[in-house]
C-alpha cells in the first residue's frame, strides 16, 4: 500500500513538474513575442495578413467619394425594403399590378417636380449647415486658422486615396502624363527581331524638370538585344516632359514593361 | 533532447508564421507600363567611310566601296536601317575609328543608335582591316575585330563581320554563310544556278541542255541533288558542290523527282513512280533503296524533312485533292496539316520546327503561306502579285526565299518571315525559279 501511494505521490510530482515546465515554457515564448511585436513591429500578425498593395480601379475610384457623402444621401438613394416585394408575390397580385392604368404626364410631372423640390432643399440644407458651421469656425479660431485646416484636410484626404500618393486629380494627371511619356519612349523604341513572350522590365527615375536621373533593370529578358533596345530607348527619351506641378514629390518613379507581343500582330 | 525539440519546434513555427518573408518584388513598389510595340523595327545605324590607315596612303581602289557593301549585308538581313551618309556630322580627316575617338554625340544626334567604324591598311595586294560596332547611345564598343588578307577577299571579311554583328544581337550566326540553289533558262534550257545568299555571283552549276530542277542541299551543303531529264525522263542527280567527288545518279523505272536530304544523314527522301503509283522512298546518298516511307493509297510527293529529321511533310492527294501532311517516322503515322483550299503543296520546314511554308491556290492564283505546326493556324504571306511558288527557309529561319511572276517573268524573291520586305534578289536572263536556301556551314 506503502508503494502504491509512494508511486502515486511521485507520479503526481512528476505531473505537476511538467505542468511547471509547460508554464514556463509558454510564459518565456509569449514574453519573447511581446518583446517581438513591440520590437519590430513588422511582424505583427496584422501586418502580414492584410493585403500586399491596395489596388484602386481609377474607373471604379469616382465612386469612391461616395463614401464620405452625408447619411441622409445615402437614405434617398436606399432601395424600398425587400418585404413590400415579399407581400406582393405572397399576395399573388401580379396580374393587377400589371393591369395597372399607365401614369398620366401630370402625375409624371408632378413626381419630377417633387424630387426636384428635394434635391434643392438636401443641398441647400447642406450648403446651409456648411456656411454656418465655417462662419462660426472663423468667429472663433480667426480666417487663417480655418483656411489652414481646410488645406490640411485636403491634402490628407488626397494623400489617403489611391497609392498613399494622391488623389483623384493628381491620378488623373499622372496617367496623362504616363501615356505621354510612353509615347515618346515608344517612339524611340527600335527593336528587330520576331514576336516572344520574353519581357524587359526596367525603371526610371525621374526628377522635377523631366530628367531621367536613373535607370535600371528589375528583370532583364534574357534577350541582351531586347534589353539593350529597351535600355536605349529610355536612354534617347531622356529628358522626358517636366513632372506636372500637381505632383508632390520631388522625384517619380515609373516602371516599364518591354515586350515583343505587339510585333506578332502585324 | 527530443523533449526540448519538442519545446523548440511550436514557438519557431509560431515565429515562422509571424514573421514576413524576406524580399519584397520589386513590382510593388511602382506600375509599370507596357511598351510593346516598338515604333522601328530596324534598327538604325550610321556606316560612314573607312579611314585610311596606311602609312603612305594610296590609290584604295575597291577598298572605298566596303562601307557601301556593308550597308548592303546589313540592308539585306532586314533588321538594319543604314542612314543616309550625307546626314553624318563628322570629321573625315578625323579618321575617328575608336572609343576614344568617336563623339558618340554627334552619332545619336542624327538618330542612329549604332555604328561602324572601319580603318584599313595597305600594302601591295596585302590589307588589314579593324572593324569595329558601337552602342552610341551608351558609348560602348560591342565588338571590334582584325582581319587580314589580300585585296580580293574584301566581300568575305565585311561578310564574317556582318556575322559577328548578327550574332551580337541575335544570338544566331545569321546565313551569310550561305548560298541559293535555283532554276534559270537563260541558257535556253532550264539548268541549275548557284549564288550567293544575296544574289551575288550567279554561276551556272548544270550544263544538261535539258531540264533540270528540284535543287535540295544536304547538311553539310556539300552536296546537291536534282531532278534532271537527262536520260529523257525525269533521274535524281547527286553531285558535289565543288566537284571534288563522284556523283551518283538515282534512276529507277518511271518518275525519280523531288530529292530531300535528311538533316544529318548522307540519306535522302525521294519520290518514285516504279510501283505505279507516286510514292515516297527513303535511299542513300549513293542510291540505295533503305525503306518505302509512304504506302497509303493515292500519290505522295514533295517530301520536307522537320529540322530534326523524326518527321517528314509531304504532299497526298488520298483526300481527293493535293494537301499537306505530316508523318511521323517513329509512331508510323501521318497527319493532315492544310485544310483550307483545294490546292495546297510545295511544303518546306522552317529551321526551329515550328512552322511550314507552302504554296497555296487560292482564287486562281499561287501564294506563298505558313502554317503553325501547333494550332494549324495559317498566315498568306504574299497576295495580288502574279503566282508565288517554292518557298525556302533562310538557315536562320528570318527569311524566305521565293519565286514570284509579279514582273511577269519568274524571279526570285525574298522577304521576312512575316512577309514584310519583299524584294527581288537577283536580275537574269530568262525566268528563274525553284530556289533552295543552303545550310549556314558554306565555305566562300
Amino acid at each position: 500500500m506503502k508503494d502504491r501511494k509512494q508511486i502515486k505521490k511521485t507520479a503526481q510530482g512528476s505531473r505537476s513538474e511538467k505542468l511547471g515546465r509547460y508554464v514556463v515554457v509558454s510564459a518565456v515564448v509569449h514574453v519573447v513575442l511581446l518583446v517581438l511585436i513591440v520590437a519590430i513591429p513588422e511582424i505583427t500578425p496584422a501586418r502580414r495578413l492584410a493585403p500586399k498593395a491596395v489596388h484602386v480601379s481609377l474607373v471604379s475610384e469616382q465612386d469612391l467619394p461616395g463614401a464620405s457623402k452625408p447619411k441622409h444621401r445615402v437614405k434617398k438613394t436606399r432601395r424600398p425594403p425587400r418585404k413590400k416585394v415579399y407581400q406582393k408575390k405572397d399576395t399573388g397580385k401580379k396580374k393587377k399590378a400589371r393591369k395597372k392604368k399607365p401614369r398620366t404626364s401630370d402625375e409624371v410631372k408632378n413626381a419630377i417636380s417633387m424630387l426636384k423640390k428635394e434635391i434643392e432643399d438636401t443641398d441647400s440644407r447642406e450648403l446651409d449647415d456648411a456656411l454656418s458651421r465655417l462662419k462660426k469656425e472663423v468667429a472663433e479660431q480667426g480666417p487663417k486658422e480655418t483656411i489652414d485646416r481646410l488645406k490640411n484636410e485636403v491634402a490628407g484626404s488626397e494623400k489617403r486615396i489611391g497609392n498613399s500618393i494622391y488623389g483623384r486629380h493628381s491620378i488623373e494627371i499622372m496617367r496623362i502624363y504616363d501615356a505621354e511619356i510612353e509615347a515618346r519612349i515608344e517612339t524611340n523604341w527600335a527593336f528587330a527581331g520576331e514576336a516572344s513572350n520574353l519581357k524587359a522590365w526596367l525603371a526610371v527615375k525621374i526628377n522635377k524638370k523631366g530628367e531621367i536621373k536613373d535607370i535600371w533593370f528589375d528583370e532583364k529578358s534574357g534577350n541582351s538585344h531586347l534589353d539593350d533596345s529597351a535600355y536605349n530607348a529610355l536612354m534617347k527619351s531622356n529628358p522626358l516632359p517636366p513632372l506636372p506641378e500637381a505632383y508632390p514629390k520631388p522625384e517619380y518613379i515609373k516602371g516599364f514593361k518591354f515586350g515583343t507581343e505587339g510585333l506578332s500582330s502585324e | 533532447m527530443k523533449r526540448n525539440l519538442k519545446y523548440i519546434t511550436f514557438p519557431l513555427l509560431v515565429f515562422m508564421l509571424l514573421v514576413r518573408p524576406v524580399g519584397c518584388p520589386a513590382q510593388d513598389k511602382y506600375d509599370y507600363i507596357d511598351i510593346d510595340n516598338p515604333f522601328s523595327r530596324k534598327i538604325p545605324v550610321a556606316v560612314p567611310a573607312f579611314a585610311d590607315l596606311s602609312e603612305q596612303p594610296a590609290d584604295s581602289g575597291d577598298l572605298e566601296k566596303m562601307p557601301a557593301l556593308l550597308s548592303e549585308t546589313l540592308v539585306f538581313t532586314r533588321y538594319f536601317d543604314v542612314l543616309d551618309p550625307a546626314a553624318y556630322l563628322m570629321d573625315p580627316e578625323k579618321k575617328a575609328i575608336t572609343k576614344e575617338t568617336v563623339t558618340f554625340s554627334n552619332w545619336t544626334a542624327i538618330g542612329a543608335d549604332y555604328l561602324v567604324t572601319g580603318g584599313f591598311e595597305q600594302k601591295k595586294n596585302r590589307i588589314k582591316l579593324e572593324l569595329r560596332l558601337f552602342d552610341t547611345v551608351r558609348g560602348k564598343q560591342l565588338v571590334g575585330k582584325r582581319y587580314k588578307g589580300t585585296m580580293t577577299d574584301h566581300r568575305r571579311i565585311i561578310r564574317r563581320f556582318c556575322t559577328e554583328i548578327i550574332k551580337h544581337f541575335t544570338g544566331s550566326r545569321g546565313f551569310f554563310n550561305s548560298k541559293i540553289a535555283f532554276v534559270s533558262n537563260g541558257t535556253g534550257s532550264k539548268e541549275i544556278y548557284i549564288c550567293d545568299f544575296d544574289g551575288h555571283e550567279p554561276k551556272q552549276f548544270t550544263h544538261h541542255n535539258t531540264i533540270s530542277m528540284f535543287p535540295d542541299w544536304n547538311s553539310d551543303g556539300k552536296w546537291l541533288a536534282y531532278t534532271s531529264y537527262l536520260k529523257g525522263k525525269p533521274d535524281i542527280y547527286i553531285e558535289h558542290v565543288r566537284r571534288e567527288d563522284d556523283g551518283s545518279v538515282i534512276n529507277r523505272k518511271g518518275m525519280n523527282i523531288d530529292p530531300a536530304w535528311m538533316p544529318g544523314k548522307f540519306v535522302l527522301a525521294a519520290t518514285m513512280s516504279f510501283s505505279g503509283t507516286q510514292k515516297i522512298y527513303l535511299l542513300t546518298g549513293s542510291g540505295k533503296m533503305i525503306k518505302k516511307l509512304t504506302s497509303n493509297w493515292g500519290s505522295d510527293i514533295s517530301p520536307a524533312w522537320s529540322p530534326d529529321g523524326k518527321q517528314m511533310a509531304f504532299v497526298s492527294n488520298r483526300s481527293g485533292s493535293p494537301q499537306i501532311y505530316v508523318l511521323d517516322l517513329d509512331q508510323r503515322r501521318s497527319r493532315r496539316i492544310t485544310f483550307e483550299g483545294k490546292y495546297n503543296t510545295q511544303p518546306c520546314w522552317s529551321p526551329r520546327g515550328d512552322r511550314l511554308a507552302y504554296t497555296s491556290r487560292n482564287g486562281g492564283l499561287n501564294n506563298i503561306a505558313v502554317i503553325g505546326l501547333k494550332d494549324l493556324e495559317s498566315v498568306q504571306l504574299t497576295r495580288d502579285a502574279g503566282h508565288n511558288e517554292s518557298p525556302s527557309w533562310s538557315p536562320d529561319g528570318s527569311l524566305i526565299a521565293f519565286s514570284s511572276t509579279r514582273e511577269g517573268r519568274s524571279r526570285i524573291y525574298v522577304m521576312t518571315a512575316y512577309g514584310t520586305d519583299q524584294q527581288r534578289l537577283l536580275s537574269l536572263p530568262g525566268a528563274q525559279s525553284n530556289p533552295k536556301w543552303s545550310p549556314s556551314t558554306m565555305h566562300n
